[in-house]
């Protein structure tokens, strides 16, 4: 299991989907495969832009489907990243899936 | 190239420094539209900010000296674009949520970033806080008024901008509840999965 603070990576406002992308690609991506679970800890994150959101989490459960549900745990989000990050990993698996027929 | 959210911040923190709801509410739009210009466009970006008191209006403005909405989708080869798109059928396509003129295109990280959605979640935000809208593109202008019918044409005579302008206005006052004005666009936008993700949270 690996914790990731998110403050640390990104400060309180998760914004730059280009950002977003590239962190996904570059350190995500590679725990997500190796570990059993990921941890991301959104204590001190305030806001969150539906691009960064859509770019990282979106992104990696239309790669890795279902997986994401069973691997991926957020902590210590306030009420609106959680409707946010729920909105973007649907979104992810729903192309996973029209993209897989 | 700098990263998005100091500059959005930053914007936000002229309209609203205590850092309330609007503040919020202000540096999701402007980060979402400064996003656009710099990924879209392909010249550089402007960004103002502005607050009038007496008509509780937050005021932010994006303008870039680029390629414009329908060179975008041109250059970019999008599924999107079709031959003989005008630049007003370009700017009004670009307003239907889920579309980019990206979204197709791999990038070096894999999947393109844009899921299409920060344009019209911002004129999802606006119209529900009263404000107002505009875009200009090339000859191609449209405007929105809080939840009148929108306006859109293209300029008389030849004239045109040169880029894209991105001008959203939020009426302070009616910004009460920011997370449950994003959640009311999500659903009116029908960006939410019909399928619940599960438990998530720890």
């Amino acid at each position: 299991m690996r914790e990731i603070l998110m403050r640390e990576h990104f400060g309180s406002f998760l914004a730059d989907g280009d950002l977003g992308n590239k962190f996904r690609f570059c350190e995500v991506e590679p725990l997500f495969n190796s570990l059993d679970q990921l941890v991301f800890d959104f204590q001190g994150v305030t806001n969150m832009s539906d691009s960064f959101a859509n770019a990282c989490f979106g992104t990696l459960a239309e790669e890795h489907s279902t997986v994401v549900l069973n691997k991926v745990r957020f902590r210590n989000c306030v009420h609106g990243i959680k409707q946010s990050l729920e909105c973007a990993i649907g979104a992810g698996i729903k192309r996973h899936s029209q993209w897989a027929k | 190239d700098q990263d998005v959210a100091p500059v959005a911040s930053r914007v936000a923190g002229c309209v609203d420094p205590c850092r309330g709801e609007a503040f919020r509410l202000l540096e999701f739009a402007s980060s979402e539209a400064i996003l656009n210009a710099r990924q879209h466009s392909g010249g550089a970006g402007f960004v103002s900010a502005q607050y009038a008191p007496k008509k509780e209006l937050a005021r932010i403005g994006v303008a870039d000296c680029g390629i414009g909405i329908r060179a975008s989708f041109q250059r970019n080869e999008s599924p999107f674009y079709k031959k003989g798109m005008t630049e007003l059928d370009a700017l009004l396509l670009a307003l239907k949520p889920e579309v980019s003129s990206t979204t197709h295109l791999r990038t070096a990280y894999g999947s393109s970033p844009n899921k299409g959605v920060g344009l019209s979640m911002m004129l999802n935000l606006m119209s529900q806080s009263l404000g107002y809208m505009c875009l200009i593109s090339g000859e191609a202008w449209w405007y929105k008024e809080g939840q009148d019918q929108a306006k859109y044409g293209v300029f008389r005579n030849g004239k045109r901008f040169e880029g894209t302008i991105c001008a959203i206005a939020f009426q302070r006052g009616q910004i009460d509840n920011y997370f449950e004005m994003l959640e009311r666009a999500r659903n009116e936008l029908k960006l939410k999965s019909d399928k619940p993700v599960g438990n998530i949270f720890i």
